[in-house]
């Protein structure tokens, strides 16, 4: 390992990225089949990474890595980031991407080395690198789109794309057909980021720039779920899972619904007729989720998954309800009538599920109207089909959740 | 649009939500598209709101989204007939060529459904269609872009066609059953080598095809006014000039069809490719038969194929190769040739007369008759000595003033060796007569006349003269006339009924334009054995052969008989003035024996002869040196006038008197147009110069 020393910063990063390679090619024939099993295959892979990609001294202590870690000038790093960028453009094993990923950016990563990841990423995305965002993409799951790293991660993909460089032109417009997964992941990232007055923090920009990707692609919200198949995330399989008593995190979908519904009765910008200013952005949003939550069935094991949870619907209409009677028509009918929407949707196809007694709950919540006498009529009266058998719901803690 | 409900009259809760949709669609179509898919979703099996969402997303004008709805009703309402007329709209615009938007839309949707709902929607509709036409146009479709369906429903379709044709009685075998089998559905299903039908029903669809095509060539356009102004699509300065022959653009009106749908460019090469494709089927060895440009290689080729018929035990089969392919070579030498001989042929009977036509078309009507030797006036003798030789076949000369001079005469003798071939056996002859009995060719006049240029191009004359004779009053215009008469005078000429011929000769005179210059160009041919020609129609040149043919016929009077025929000899002296001096030679023989006889009386004399040259002779004659030739030429005879004066040395005297002051006189008509002269003469004097040679 002495050897990589003397040796130039990006010939050294790219020797160890193969010492890397080697070393995920070994593995992958033996005992890291099974996930945890890695021995010292992973531990020689995370050395490797330490020492020669982010020259972190072996044994070091916080302290002394952090002090030696600032003696990376701002080229020095450039030159890694480029030469980690040039092995993801070249590189077509998408398992050996992510296991080089995953081993890079761990959990337990010092901060130096998150601005490391915040700069990489952005890069991908400015020089169009598809195979790291997809990479980036499982990691970003692995972590849970709503741990700090990610949601910080996206923020500053935010702040590189639309306050720096804004507008239509910005790359950003293109993320979905450079990876659909890391733009599935950017927006529920993104949407369950905290904002001010229950709104998350989006701009209405990013909101339409959103809204444009999901009206041309239905599916592009769904395909977090789709990945459940991925080696990487098998260990973290249960999180794909969806209960009904937990919020659904794995998609945008519950966090956009709420976002639409909650923005076009907080936007406070009205015109002359009531209506606020940005209300096609809204009626435009909640079709193309109208849309998502449709082409739901038709994602593999949809029957498995909930793409709402009980406990997402239950706060969404908290939240709505709340709202609405502070709020003058004809915005609060409007909103009514695109609450009842979504629910009846979800409940066709299956996006959502509850019991007879929960969805009685529900309703009763809403203000009355035609639309929902029609839901009523057509749900109470018979039990839905594949309706989850959960009797009681614990009442929510909406502060925790 | 919804009805806005009332509150006195309640409306369903499918009717409300369709209403709210409506509601919002002219502020906000997003929302309205939001209560459209709550609806369908509440709804799913009422088509209203399946409808409603549908013609929303066709606002949109998103193809693949339209045709996801399309697709979607079509499982859940099979049998819907909303839904049927939609998807009906959309087959339709498949088969229009407008390029408007809406149909280029609805072309998109189509093209966007599932591959098998596109073909179950194409069938479907093609199997509920009653009108033979509409389904033909639908399942066209099916078989252009599923030639997995040939087999089966291109033999159905073919079959629903030819039925349809049956029961429609159409007077005419080019019409739109027809059209649609033989430019349409033919090529696919003879195309299709999976086709498994019986030989003679291939014999069957190739008999129908070339009836139709050679009749679509020869049809006559429906009227005259298309050749001059034709549509402006047809106007297309990129297209090339409508021509005679493979590539000929043909305007003909079919019944029940558009223009542009009656326009079958490249008739010829469509039979072309229907005899491969039957050919392939029954493995003849057709090969490169109609791409050779060769009329030589084509008829070696059929030679060959009729010559291989006897190494095959069965010859049937073969001989029906031998039959379509020589057939079908026969119509495109014949065609050709008509179209280039009889240009009138095909063109309405409303064109206007032979001048007129000659501008209008360019092309003059072309007649095979027998042609005169140079420096020979008979026609007859050599053609009886070799009338015996019937292997050796005439030499055919053509006219200089005949475009496409080497074409007309190979298309022709290869159309006769053809014709004569399909006669050669009796089985070939009979399989021949039936064709052409199904295809009703005894109406074909260039057909008729075809065999007529066979019997003057055999030699047999006095069964060309009872065919010209029975198919008199056919003839359509007068270059039809013109051509018919000069073919009977020639034969009359052939067969020594002189009186006849001229007779002939003396009509056609009667009807030919008149200024036209004429033709300084020697009628006489060159070559051994008989001699045809191919001559146009024009008086330049059918004028010098009428009068060539008539100074033979007195010829013949005037110095095969011994006893002297002055009547005869005068007449042809004044026709020898015609294109002076071709003839003077023979003028020089009628000197002699004017000489010779010592008297000559002939009182039209100075009505018709102005020939300064003549003129002078015949002053030459009366003179002592001259032989004192007793000459009876002045308008009234010297014996009348003997009767009427004093017979003493001045009566005489006078008489010597008026000769010589009348031939003064005439002196001074040397240059008055002698082909005027020559034309009154023949015009005038018809009845005596019959009279002469009866």
């Amino acid at each position: 390992m002495q050897s990589f020393h003397g040796q130039d910063l990006s010939e050294r990063t790219r020797s160890a990225l193969r010492r890397l390679e080697m070393c995920f090619s070994d593995s992958s024939s033996a005992t890291a089949s099974i996930p945890g099993l890695g021995g010292a295959s992973e531990e020689q892979a995370a050395q490797i990474v330490d020492e020669h990609i982010f020259c972190q001294p072996p044994n070091a202590d916080a302290v002394y890595y952090k002090l030696w870690f600032q003696k990376l000038s701002a080229i020095q790093e450039l030159v890694i980031l480029e030469t980690l960028v040039d092995f993801y453009k070249n590189q077509t094993n998408e398992s050996l991407c992510n296991s080089v990923f995953k081993t890079m950016f761990h959990a337990g990563m010092y901060d130096g080395r998150k601005e490391l990841l915040y700069r990489l990423v952005s890069m991908a995305v400015g020089v169009e690198c598809s195979h790291l965002l997809n990479s980036a993409a499982v990691w970003m799951q692995m972590q849970s789109c709503s741990s700090d790293v990610v949601v910080q991660l996206m923020k500053t993909l935010v702040h590189d794309y639309c306050h720096l460089l804004g507008g239509v032109e910005s790359p950003l417009r293109r993320l979905p057909a450079l990876s659909a997964h890391f733009t599935c992941n950017f927006i529920t990232a993104l949407c369950r980021s905290p904002g001010v007055a229950n709104k998350p923090g989006i701009t209405n920009d990013l909101l339409e720039l959103f809204t444009e990707w999901i009206l041309a692609d239905p599916k592009l919200c769904l395909v977090s779920l789709s990945h459940s198949q991925n080696a990487l995330l098998q260990p973290q399989r249960t999180t794909l899972w969806t209960s009904p008593t937990k919020p659904n995190t794995q998609t945008p979908v519950p966090g956009l619904v709420r976002c639409c519904l909650l923005g076009s009765l907080t936007d406070h910008r009205s015109g002359a007729d009531g209506r606020c200013h940005s209300a096609p952005l809204w009626s435009k949003l909640h079709v193309a989720l109208l849309q998502t939550i449709c082409a739901f069935p038709s994602l593999p094991g949809a029957a498995q998954l909930e793409l709402i949870t009980l406990v997402d619907m239950q706060r969404i209409v908290m939240e709505v309800t709340e709202h609405i009677q502070k709020v003058a028509a004809p915005v609060n009918q409007d909103v009514t009538y695109r609450l009842l929407q979504v629910l009846q949707v979800a409940l066709a196809t299956g996006a959502f599920r509850c019991s007879l007694v929960d969805l009685r709950g529900i309703f009763k919540q809403i203000p009355p109207n035609r639309l929902l006498k029609i839901l009523e009529c057509q749900h109470l009266s018979s039990v839905p089909p594949q309706m989850h058998n959960v009797s009681v719901c614990r009442p929510l803690d909406l502060a925790t959740s | 649009m919804a009805a806005v409900p009332k509150e006195a009259d309640p409306i369903s809760d499918e009717e409300w939500l369709v209403f709210k949709a409506h509601e919002c669609l002219k502020s906000d179509s997003h929302a309205a598209k939001a209560w459209l898919m709550t609806a369908k979703s509440l709804f799913p099996r009422n088509f209203d709101i399946q409808l409603e969402a549908y013609n929303l997303e066709k606002e949109s004008r998103k193809p693949t989204e339209v045709a996801k709805h399309l697709e979607e009703m079509f499982v859940t309402f099979p049998q819907e007939p909303r839904l049927w007329s939609e998807m009906t709209e959309l087959v339709e615009t498949l088969q229009s060529e407008s390029v408007d938007e809406q149909t280029v839309f609805l072309r998109a949707v189509f093209a966007a459904l599932p591959a098998n709902l596109q073909c179950h929607l194409l069938v479907h509709i093609a199997d509920t269609t009653t009108d033979i036409l509409r389904q033909c146009r639908v399942m066209l479709l099916v078989l252009r872009r599923y030639p997995e369906h040939i087999p089966k429903r291109g033999v159905k379709l073919a079959e629903s066609l030819l039925s349809a044709e049956k029961h429609s009685s159409l007077p005419s075998p080019v019409n739109r059953y027809r059209k649609y089998l033989v430019c349409d559905v033919l090529p696919l299903l003879l195309g299709c080598p999976q086709l498994q039908v019986s030989a003679k029903y291939l014999y069957r669809l190739l008999a129908k095809s070339i009836e139709f095509l050679v009749c679509y060539v020869t049809q006559p356009t429906s009227s005259p006014d298309q050749l001059t102004s034709p549509s402006p699509e047809l106007k297309s300065p990129i297209k090339p000039v409508p021509s005679y022959g493979s590539s000929m653009f043909r305007r003909v009106s079919i019944s029940g069809l558009s223009e542009k749908e009656s326009c079958i460019t490249q008739p010829w090469q469509r039979l072309f490719d229907l005899v491969k494709s039957v050919g392939r089927h029954l493995h003849w060895k057709v090969a490169d038969l109609f791409e050779t440009t060769s009329r030589q290689s084509q008829w070696q080729h059929v030679c060959a194929l009729y010559e291989a018929v006897g190494s095959h035990i069965d010859p049937g089969p073969h001989l029906k190769q031998v039959l379509y392919c020589a057939t079908v070579v026969f119509f495109h030498c014949l065609l050709h040739y008509v179209a280039a001989v009889d240009p009138d042929q095909f063109i309405a009977v409303t064109s206007g007369g032979l001048s007129g036509q000659s501008q209008e078309h360019q092309l003059q009507t072309v007649v095979l008759i027998e042609a005169f030797k140079s420096g020979s006036l008979d026609v007859r003798t050599e053609h009886r000595s070799k009338k015996q030789k019937t292997d050796s076949a005439p030499q055919i000369h053509v006219s200089s003033s005949v475009v496409a001079a080497s074409e007309i005469r190979q298309n022709f003798t290869t159309a006769v060796k053809c014709w004569e071939l399909l006669h050669a056996s009796e089985s070939l002859e009979k399989d021949l007569n039936r064709l052409f009995q199904h295809w009703k060719a005894e109406n074909w006049t260039w057909l008729k006349n075809f065999e007529m240029d066979v019997l003057i191009y055999k030699g047999y004359f006095k069964e060309a003269v009872s065919v010209l004779h029975s198919s008199q009053g056919s003839n359509r215009n007068v270059s039809s006339v013109l051509r018919a008469d000069l073919q009977l005078a020639c034969c009359y000429y052939c067969l020594a009924n002189f009186s006849k011929a001229c007779e002939m000769i003396l009509h056609i005179v009667s009807v030919l334009p008149s200024g036209a210059e004429p033709s300084t160009r020697d009628i006489g041919v060159s070559g051994s054995g008989r001699q045809l020609q191919f001559l146009e129609c024009s008086a330049a040149e059918v004028l010098p052969y009428c009068i060539h043919l008539m100074i033979t016929c007195f010829r013949e009077k005037a110095f095969k008989t011994y006893a002297a025929d002055d009547m005869s000899l005068g007449h042809m002296i004044v026709l020898l003035q015609y294109d002076w001096p071709r003839y003077e030679d023979l003028f020089g023989d009628c000197l002699n024996k004017i000489r010779k006889q010592g008297s000559f009386t002939y009182n039209i004399f100075f009505n018709y002869v102005i020939n300064i040259d003549i003129l002078e002779e015949f002053a030459y004659l009366k003179t002592p040196d001259g032989g004192k030739v007793n000459l009876d030429i002045l308008p009234i005879s010297t014996k009348t006038l003997a009767q009427s004066r004093t017979v003493t040395r001045g009566v005489i005297k006078g008489v010597k008197e008026d000769f010589k002051v009348t031939l003064e006189k005439q002196v001074a008509r040397c240059n008055d147009s002698i082909e005027r002269v020559i034309r009154q003469f023949l015009v005038d004097e018809r009845v005596i110069l019959q009279q002469n040679l009866l």
